[in-house]
């Protein structure tokens, strides 16, 4: 490692945490340079961890990843932003500066458990993206259990339009999910936030929140108003209102004045915040307009009543009969020493159009006396006509209350057009409904009295009311003129401040109209102290506008009692971003009615009209709430969480720089949306589901817990089919490329389908049958043949949906051309793959350039590198396959990462100073021990505090103690400060799995000065609270059980001393192909020292066979280079016509003899060496020189043949590859017949070529060049294994005669070509290198990866990897960033000068040995071996703490360290005395 | 509002009543149709079938006659002619030698694009603006229409641009929604019911109108509804014999969308001829009160 300080970062960021990304994060970290993660989502983990399992091994897809997950996520040198994404790139390779856009969580990851206990008090719910909307989710939610980072987070999109509307800011949503939930209580305490009248706007609202529900656009709004009045009928009916606690008390004294509605609601916010108010109010009774304006049909006065007691039981005090003014003023209450006054009065004064003659003629009206009197019980009569001036909601109230009070025949009458009136529309139902007439654009003329009498009205035409400015100014015909008889005429056109109040504050400076002018923000007059809002301030408006106005005094009143800025920082939600959600699809759901009282029982009586909603129609209403915004800010979760994680207030949007050294993009991939190919019917019919369902369908942390399940009615499948290719090898409707997986993930599916259910009918529908990864063609011969996958070579034109069962009907045609409609349960749809929706604005932030298909551009000979130097790109992103080509992809990107970066290793990094260890070996044990709650996890099942009891006085246990969340900074905190309180000597934690959590509370021990061995964890959470939920009692019996044998086990634990070895900075590469030269230039360009050993006399293996690839670049040209640029390289060293003879040594030791005699010390080895061509026997390859291999072609197009017109050449593909004994495709040959084919045709269009084939595997993007082919003429015949073709000499030309199945008859071509696609086999010194260095092989002689998902190139044995031919057949661009790949993992073992060895390992004691060789014959690592004294030793370097080598040792000379026989038989003696009710020894 | 309007030849015989039903419904909606001056046949029939000079050649006559009156829009009802008319202006626009041939033989010349659309095409916004729900006083309580597309009104012979969904259309579900209907879904929306071979393959034609009419009546429709006279016709006519043959009991009345907008509107049923139906058309009607 260079000591000189480097110009470049010693740090990259990775875009995207999906499992390719991971693994370049893991390689990068692990090597010394410090790694972004940087995620979009709320978690890392990607596709892979939505899928259930894997092909071809059948493993769970979530075990696989979830450790990997750990580890990214617990490594020290990664940083994962999540919720976050890259919005700019500046700078160039070795330095670039990215900008980070983070998007608020509202949820603190240090300090969230991940206890989920929010997400129990959560009353919103969504589809669950992960679930693929088979599920719902709340809004605050983690992604999946095993979800890194484990932190919940918070799905917020704005605010719903509802809230946006209501000038009180009441919470609609919130309030209206939490009634859906059943949950009134907290529904009416959000309502109350804002609006201490519940059941008074519950009736009377003006409810703009309806207006703003984004459902009027559907069907009907919500009857979010109603809602209300349900929730304080359900409080009336459950015990009443609950008086709240004043949290802090205050001294100072506040006057309001005047009860309505804005008086109250500021006496009420001042109350809570500790204020001591008094309100004054002039009528005898309080509420203002509430009490004596709107009737009691619409507003019941004990309604009114109840709500007013309500808020004075805030202990607020209210003085009647005192008006400002004519009983006190404003001077008067400073002196009582009120500190602030609040002035509310109202409009009480009704407007009255000028009347004749001074006075007032009997039967003439004015609204509000008239209504006061009527609310108040007061005598006012009323005649049998009567008619009321006026179109507003007042007119409407003064109208129907007319009736009630006797009038036989009222009216309406008012300026308006019956479109323009300024009542509500419901409103006026009601008066129609009830029989009242309006007559509309009519103005007053003139009063008709006779002896002091009202007999009618005249009136004349009103044209118009407003001017062009839409202000007042009516507009007469007086030629038509109009007579209305009556004895009443009631004036509802206006109200106006009473100003009498005045002479209580001459100071108060008024609007010319008698209003009080007043702040519009801080509700502030002119003389200091004194606020004022409601009506007197703004003229009549609505009640929830008094509301806002008395809540917004308060504001202002309190500031200015505490001295702070009036002004500054007054937040309102509707300047928030609304959020307006799409509705497409969703179904409608008209409103649930409001039971009314029969229109024959409201005459002549008060009776309120509308009855309210029964619990079950409320819960139903609220229901039809969509959630719009997600998140409703009940705030019921933060109520929850007693981590105090979450924060609502969190900024939405931050953004920031890093520097770094190189960017890896790894954004990963979208399914295609199966929606454009309707015929299939996904979205309409239930029973049609897309593999990514399935894949949930099937996972047990699913939908249906892993039962196969259909959507539609939840009823298990018997026949399920599978649709091939959606979305995929489809240019006319959707991507023309193939997907690469899909044949493959289809064949798991049904596999695994049946393994789940044994009588499930699994068939594939499908195109070409693309199995073409290592050993893949095995698992489809095994799903044919062992579970009865039934495969269907067809396409399916339409899927229809049986009516009434929910069946669906497939319509295909047999190769006959006859029409089939076959009937299945369950219908999977195979999506294809297809760039990230994000995919091509990220090429443009990092930018690299695109192919037109938003893929990046690569090359064939530069796979992972994209136009812009130091920006690699990765996985799917780069172009669609499997996932161990994405993880092999991964290493790859980490490799040139590393061979750009190389020299700025460890500059980055951090590194944990920890303080020596205690020796503890020789103390008594002294234990602490730790019963978790984990919130409610454990403690809602488990009785921690008895868990506690029954440990705590056991032999050794010197702490005992019950921890929230044991996992928390605090609690670990806590734990470091025991130990060295209480000399803790070993330390056990009971709670939840040791997988993610046993390193925590290592490292936290060791942070504390105790080897991190001496450390145990007893799952309490998974093997009991979970398992046994509902089961209290046994539960806290089985913790017992468990802790107590822990504890026993804990209390034999020894410190175990880890060691390191050196390791040799070098690398061996046995084989100089392709690979070989690859994997040593990168490690080279890392800094390390490389040694080629290559048995022929030339570097470059079979790529010097090969001329041009399917792009057309040259090959020869690229292989040259490579050579000269190896040859050249300081730090290669190239050993040609030389072998390895020996290797010996293990992981950073290796010591390697050659042939000839040369000795190498290294450090890692690679091993690629490669594959060789098939040479055939078949179809008279050896006996006509027309017969020729792919490759002889290929090299006589380079040589400048040209075919002639009409030359006819025949392909055969599979020439000896998929039969037996070679059951294996060897990848290269169907693309290599289609570019030798492309080259003919392009040469020559009237060449003749034909290609006989069994499935075209081109694929991935090569899809495109299969197309090219057929384009271009090339013709393609498909034959069956049991019908090969046969190649016949035909005097000077061949014949080939093959079945052609469309046909149905024989193909007999007569050929001047037969050319062979051979395939591959393993390179025949395999078996030897395998013996050499312990490395196993498939059944097909190629080796065999330490996993074949997620260690593609590693090998069990450590430091030693695969690439190339010697792992399986594979194209030039999949061999070379294999190669690359290699170098990355080789890398990781070389960038450290040391290499620890893990604690948890086999130990021998040799003297017991009797060196049987049991263990050595077992061991899969190569640890124990032959000493030079012959006797068996352990090579402890080697071993991983497997305990196989335990398990079988007669003579139990093997002990696997935390694990030891004494260690399991306490354990189990603690068990059994438990069982006995014995103690502990 | 003034549409141009080409009825075709069903509308002016077998179909009569579809365009008396267009007239009135279109002009209670406050838009004009003015049915376009001499036209002729769009061949859609034979003549598109059997000579491509004259498949863009008719339409192109009756294009250049409607261009001509100065209109933007050409409203054609009928999906056979509108499909025609549809795939013969798109090959005349890409292919500009054709369009010469054509038009050096035509008085009114093909020229300027106007809009070719389905009757569907000039409904649909007329949902979206409320125009349709604000005259449609009569809500269609308890008519359960299947709609019924046929296969030319989302599918056509080249690239042309569908303003609806080609598998799923849902803008007749939209306007039957608008008036008060309840459409089911089903399966056969845009499957074709044979008409063009109910006379020279009758049994093929029979057992693709069975399908049709069964999958209609297991999903519970009690009429279908659609736009297309060739298959209103179809599927009226020989319903009953396709019923016995394939064992289906009930009899679906086959509406024109006209109708029950008009019914909605409350226009009489005798002018707009709902009696002269082969399934009986007003049963339901009178058995759900809305007429």
């Amino acid at each position: 490692m260079s000591e000189e300080k480097s110009s470049k970062r010693g740090s990259v960021l990775i875009v995207g945490g999906g499992i390719g990304g991971m693994q370049a994060a893991l390689d990068l970290a692990d090597s010394g340079l410090k790694v972004h993660l940087v995620q979009k989502e709320t978690s890392i983990g990607g596709i892979m961890s939505m899928l259930d399992k894997t092909f071809p091994t059948g493993d769970c897809a979530m075990c696989m990843i979830s450790p990997k997950m750990v580890d990214v996520g617990r490594h020290l040198n990664i940083d994962i932003h999540s919720c976050s994404e890259m919005v700019g790139l500046a700078g160039e390779a070795g330095d670039f500066t990215a900008t980070i856009l983070k998007k608020a969580r509202y949820v603190d990851t240090k300090k969230c458990t991940g206890c989920e206990a929010c997400v129990q008090k959560c009353p919103v719910t969504a589809d669950s993206e992960f679930n693929q909307e088979l599920a719902k989710r709340t809004a605050i939610n983690r992604r999946y259990a095993q979800a890194v980072p484990g932190a919940v987070a918070i799905d917020k999109k704005g605010v719903s339009p509802c809230r946006i509307e209501c000038p009180a800011e009441v919470n609609a949503h919130a309030y209206v999910m939490l009634t859906a939930g059943g949950r009134f209580a907290e529904a009416l305490e959000v309502v109350r936030r804002n609006n201490p009248f519940p059941a008074t706007c519950g009736r009377v609202c003006t409810h703009p929140c309806e207006s703003g529900c984004r459902r009027k656009d559907l069907d009907d709004p919500v009857s979010i108003c109603q809602l209300k009045r349900y929730l304080t009928d359900w409080e009336d009916s459950h015990g009443g209102f609950t008086k709240p606690t004043i949290l802090a008390e205050k001294i100072e004294k506040i006057a309001v004045i005047g009860s309505g509605p804005a008086g109250m609601t500021c006496a009420r916010d001042l109350r809570l915040k500790g204020y001591q108010v008094t309100v004054f109010e002039k009528a005898p009774v309080a509420g203002g307009m509430l009490a004596t304006a709107i009737p009691g049909y619409r507003l019941p006065k004990d309604v009114v009543r109840r709500e007013i007691n309500t808020i004075l039981a805030h202990d607020i005090e209210i003085k009647y009969n005192q008006a400002l003014g004519r009983d006190f003023t404003v001077e008067d209450l400073k002196k009582q020493g009120y500190k602030a006054v609040y002035i509310a009065v109202g409009t009480h004064k009704g407007i009255k159009l000028p009347v004749p003659g001074d006075k007032e003629p009997e039967g003439l009206l004015d609204c509000l006396d008239f209504l006061r009197k009527a609310n108040l019980g007061e005598p006012v009569k009323v005649g049998e006509k009567v008619v009321v001036i006026g179109g507003g909601n007042v007119a409407v109230d003064v109208a129907l209350t007319a009736k009630r009070l006797g009038g036989k025949d009222v009216k309406m009458v008012c300026l308006e057009k019956c479109d323009e009136m300024p009542a509500h529309k419901w409103e006026l139902e009601q008066v129609r409904e009830e029989g009242i007439a309006i007559d509309n654009s009519w103005g007053m003329d003139k009063l008709r009295i006779e002896n002091g009498k009202i007999t009618g009205l005249d009136v004349k035409r009103c044209t118009s009311v407003f001017d062009e400015n839409k202000r007042f100014n009516p507009q007469y015909d007086a030629c038509e003129l109009n007579f209305f008889e009556a004895d009443t005429i009631i004036f509802a056109v206006g109200m106006g401040v009473d100003t009498s109040f005045k002479k209580g504050i001459e100071a108060l400076d008024l609007l010319p109209n008698g209003r009080i002018k007043a702040d519009p923000v801080t509700s502030q007059t002119n003389v200091e102290g004194v606020f004022a809002g409601g009506d007197s301030v703004s003229g009549p408006t609505t009640i929830i506008q008094a509301i806002a106005s008395g809540a917004q005094a308060a504001e202002s009143i309190d500031r200015f009692l505490q001295g702070k800025d009036l002004h500054v920082d007054r937040k309102k939600v509707a300047e928030r971003e609304k959020y307006t959600k799409d509705i497409t699809g969703i179904k409608k759901v008209h409103r649930k009615p409001m039971p009314m009282l029969p229109l024959a029982e409201r005459e002549g009586n008060f009776k309120e009209v509308a009855l309210g909603y029964s619990e079950a129609d409320a819960i139903a209403e609220a229901s039809r709430c969509m959630s719009c915004a997600g998140c409703c800010e009940c705030m019921a979760c933060v109520a929850e969480c007693q981590a105090k994680a979450i924060n609502h207030e969190m900024v939405s949007e931050e953004k920031t720089d890093l520097n770094i050294g190189a960017v890896i993009l790894a954004p990963g991939l979208d399914t295609y949306k199966p929606k454009i190919r309707g015929e299939f019917g996904h979205g309409r019919w239930p029973n049609v589901v897309t593999s990514l369902q399935f894949e949930r369908i099937l996972s047990a942390s699913g939908p249906y817990q892993g039962v196969v399940t259909r959507p539609g009615d939840k009823k298990h499948p018997v026949k399920i089919a599978w649709i091939q290719c959606v979305g995929s090898r489809d240019p006319h409707n959707a991507n023309p490329w193939c997907s690469s997986v899909c044949c493959m993930y289809a064949t798991k599916q049904a596999v695994i389908s049946k393994e789940h259910d044994k009588s499930i009918e699994p068939t594939i529908f499908y195109m070409d049958l693309r199995s073409h990864g290592k050993d893949f063609d095995k698992y489809v011969e095994r799903a044919k043949n062992e579970y009865g996958v039934r495969y269907m070579r067809t396409m399916i034109s339409a899927v229809r949906e049986e009516p009434g069962t929910g069946n669906l009907v497939l319509r295909y045609a047999l190769e006959d051309g006859s029409l089939m409609n076959e009937t299945f349960d369950l219908v999977v749809l195979s999506v294809g793959l297809e760039p990230h929706k994000d995919a091509a604005k990220l090429a443009e932030i990092s930018g690299i350039e695109m192919t037109s298909y938003l893929f990046p551009k690569t090359t064939t000979f530069a796979p992972v590198d994209s136009t812009r130097p130091g920006v690699f790109v990765t996985g799917i992103y780069q172009g669609p396959k499997d996932i161990p080509d994405t993880v092999m992809q991964g290493s790859a990107v980490a490799g040139q990462a590393m061979a750009l970066l190389g020299e700025a290793r460890w500059t980055e990094t951090i590194k944990k100073e920890l303080p020596p260890e205690k020796d503890v070996a020789n103390e008594e044990p002294r234990l602490g021990v730790f019963v978790c709650s984990c919130g409610i996890n454990i403690a809602g099942t488990v009785d921690v505090a008895k868990v506690v009891d029954a440990v705590k006085d056991l032999p050794g246990v010197v702490h005992t103690e019950n921890t929230l969340y044991t996992c928390s900074q605090d609690t670990q905190e806590k734990i470091k400060q025991l130990i060295k309180e209480k000399n803790l000597n070993r330390v056990l934690v009971a709670s939840c799995t040791p997988r993610t959590h046993t390193q925590l509370f290592q490292d936290t021990i060791r942070e504390a000065g105790l080897n991190p061995y001496l450390f145990e964890l007893a799952d309490i959470r998974e093997q009991c609270s979970w398992c046994h939920m509902g089961q209290k009692e046994e539960a806290t019996e089985k913790a017992i059980r468990l802790v107590k044998m822990m504890i026993a086990k804990v209390k034999l634990l020894q410190p175990i001393k880890t060691e390191t070895v050196g390791v040799t900075p070098a690398c061996l590469v046995v084989g100089g192909g392709v690979a070989g030269m690859t994997t040593a230039l990168s490690i080279a360009d890392q800094g390390f020292d490389v040694h080629i050993v290559e048995r022929e006399k030339e570097l470059g293996g079979l790529l010097r066979n090969l001329y041009y690839t399917l792009d057309g670049s040259d090959v020869q040209n690229f292989l040259q280079s490579r050579i000269a640029h190896v040859m050249s390289h300081p730090r290669i060293t190239v050993h040609t016509g030389v072998e390895v003879d020996n290797t010996d040594g293990f992981v950073g030791n290796f010591k390697t003899t050659l042939t000839d005699g040369t000795a190498i010390d290294h450090g890692t080895i690679v091993l690629t060496i490669g594959g060789v061509e098939y040479q055939p026997t078949e179809y008279l390859y050896n006996e006509s020189d027309r017969v020729v291999t792919q490759r002889e072609l290929e090299k006589k197009i380079y040589d400048g043949l040209q075919p002639e017109p009409k030359e006819r050449y025949v392909m055969i593909q599979c020439v000896g590859s998929r039969e037996e004994p070679n059951q294996y495709c060897s990848r290269v040959c169907c693309q290599d017949a289609v570019k030798n084919a492309i080259e003919l045709k392009e040469r020559n269009p009237q060449a003749e070529v034909f290609i006989i084939y069994r499935d075209m595997r081109t694929y991935g993007l090569r899809e495109d060049y299969y197309q090219r082919a057929r384009d271009l003429g090339v013709i393609f015949v498909r034959y069956e294994v049991d019908k090969k073709p046969v190649v016949e000499k035909a005097g000077d030309r061949l014949r080939v005669k093959t079945w052609d199945y469309m046909l149905n008859r024989e193909l007999v071509l007569d050929t001047d070509w037969v050319v062979l696609s051979t395939g591959f086999r393993p390179h025949p010194t395999a078996e030897k290198v395998g013996g050499n260095y312990k490395v196993t092989r498939n059944a097909d002689g190629y080796f065999l990866e330490a996993h074949v998902k997620l260690r593609p190139v590693d090998f069990p044995s450590e430091g030693i990897f695969v690439s190339g031919l010697a792992h399986a057949p594979k194209n030039l661009d999949e061999t070379i960033s294999q190669a690359l790949a290699a170098a990355g993992r080789a890398g990781v073992v070389l960038s450290h000068e040391r290499l620890a060895v893990s604690g948890l390992i086999a130990k021998q004691k040799r003297e017991l040995c009797m060196s049987c060789l049991s263990c050595f014959r077992i061991c899969p690592f190569g640890s124990p071996y032959i000493d030079e004294d012959g006797k068996v030793s352990h090579n402890e370097i080697k071993c991983h703490g497997c305990g196989l080598c335990a398990g079988i040792c007669p003579a139990k000379a093997f002990q696997v360290n935390g694990f030891r026989d004494e260690q399991m038989l306490a354990m189990i003696d603690a068990a059994i005395d438990c069982e006995e009710g014995g103690i502990i020894s | 509002m003034e549409l141009a309007y080409y009825p075709g030849c069903s509308l002016h015989a077998s179909s009569e009543l579809y365009d008396i039903q267009c007239k009135l419904v279109f002009k209670r909606l406050g838009m004009e149709l003015r049915e376009i001056e001499d036209w002729n046949c769009c061949g859609a029939t034979a003549a598109s079938k059997t000579d491509d000079f004259l498949a863009a050649a008719l339409p192109a006559r009756n294009l250049g006659i409607a261009a001509a009156t100065g209109l933007s829009e050409l409203v054609i009802p009928c999906s056979s002619c509108y499909s025609r008319t549809l795939v013969a202006q798109k090959s005349l626009s890409s292919d500009p030698s054709l369009k010469s041939a054509i038009n050096a033989e035509l008085t009114h010349k093909v020229k300027g694009p106007i809009k070719v659309s389905s009757i569907l095409e000039v409904l649909a916004p007329l949902v979206n603006s409320g125009a349709l729900e604000e005259k449609a006083v009569k809500k269609l309580s308890g008519l359960k229409p299947a709609c019924y597309y046929g296969c030319l009104l989302t599918r056509f012979p080249c690239d042309v641009a569908v303003p609806d969904d080609v598998e799923n259309p849902r803008g007749m579900e939209i306007v039957c929604e608008a008036v008060g209907a309840e459409p089911v879904d089903w399966n056969y929306k845009t499957d074709c019911c044979g008409a063009s071979a109910s006379v020279n393959d009758a049994e093929q034609a029979q057992l693709l109108m069975s399908r049709i009419v069964q999958d209609a009546v297991l999903r519970g429709a009690n009429c279908i509804v659609t736009t297309c006279p060739l298959c209103q016709f179809n599927v009226d006519a020989y319903q009953d014999e396709v019923g016995k043959k394939y064992g289906i009991e009930k009899r679906l009345p086959v509406y024109f969308i006209t109708e029950l907008i008009g019914i909605s509107m409350g226009l009489d049923p005798v002018e707009m001829q709902v009696d002269r139906h082969l399934v009986d058309a007003m049963g339901l009607l009178k058995e759900l009160k809305l007429i």
